[in-house]
């Protein structure tokens, strides 16, 4: 399964980016939340053909379950409390919000699959990532405006 | 080697690369938020732009109108490494702009950037808030 960053698992997240961090979970409250969306995942996604299919689809071409069972793939915790970052990743390491955390289990683990999408190579300018949730069983959760579908649909009206 | 274990050697290969992407789930805030957590705020046109040894992206910004603060007629902005805004040289923009401690502008997506043909509200809200 992918790995929890908390202190006493020794690891290193990457340095702070543009804002976003990569810290282990000290809140014995956030990690509960992500500990019942990875048993949701882990039960109820992570074995549904669909959503394995779906994600073969992507870049680096491997299965659901082959992405969340490598424990090379980490998962931290952001402070961000705005109302709207829900999640980040670099390479092979989350980072999930407080934000997200706060709104319970089913948005967290709709922004795990959907993170876990990027470590599976989906790119950061369509909507590939967000996509996945349709097809693993999250599609109450899809967000159609997530992460520039929009934007590149009006970006491509204005410049081609 | 049969081609069946050509594939698996070249499906293994690919996985065991390090993955070097980033991206971030979030959605955009309403322009009221965006005018409230930006340090300011710019309508204007990227001139240019050039990605850096990091992969960072740079770009220059042609500033026509500004709120919140006064700025220069044009400024360098650092669009973000995890959550990009993907600057695209002759767009127009209403930019969100922060300033890290470091100096200069930054911003990024789901900051409230807005593409200029889109911006009717943001610029109702900008003008509103600001009582221009």
């Amino acid at each position: 399964m992918v790995s929890i960053n908390i202190p006493s698992a020794g690891h290193t997240g990457p340095a702070a980016n543009s804002g976003w961090q990569w810290l282990p979970y000290t809140d014995a409250d956030f990690l509960a939340t992500l500990h019942r969306a990875m048993h949701v995942i882990d039960s109820k996604i992570k074995g549904y053909q669909p959503c394995n299919a779906a994600f073969q689809t992507l870049p680096r071409g491997r299965s659901f379950a082959q992405v969340w069972n490598d424990p090379t793939v980490w998962i931290s915790f952001d402070p961000k409390n705005d109302g709207h970052n829900y999640g980040a990743t670099l390479g092979q390491e989350v980072t999930i919000t407080r934000f997200s955390l706060r709104m319970g289990l089913w948005t967290t683990a709709a922004t795990l699959v959907h993170e876990l999408a990027h470590v599976n190579g989906a790119d950061g300018f369509s909507h590939a990532a967000e996509g996945t949730l349709r097809s693993c069983l999250l599609q109450g959760l899809e967000d159609p405006t997530i992460v520039g579908s929009i934007d590149n649909v009006a970006r491509g009206q204005a410049f081609v | 080697m049969s081609d069946r274990r050509l594939i698996a050697a070249a499906a293994a290969l690919l996985a065991a690369l390090p993955a070097t992407g980033w991206a971030c789930r979030c959605t955009e805030p309403s322009p009221q938020r965006a005018l409230h957590d930006a340090q300011g705020v710019a309508l204007g046109q990227i001139v240019s732009v050039e990605t850096g040894a990091q992969g960072t992206t740079r770009f220059i910004f042609s500033v026509e109108r500004s709120w919140k603060q006064s700025l220069p007629s044009q400024i360098a902005v650092e669009d973000s490494a995890v959550c990009p805004l993907g600057p695209v040289a002759g767009a127009r923009y209403v930019l969100f702009l922060h300033q890290p401690k470091s100096g200069g502008f930054e911003t990024a997506k789901c900051r409230g950037d807005v593409a200029e043909d889109r911006a009717q509200a943001t610029l109702h809200v900008l003008d509103s808030a600001t009582g221009k």
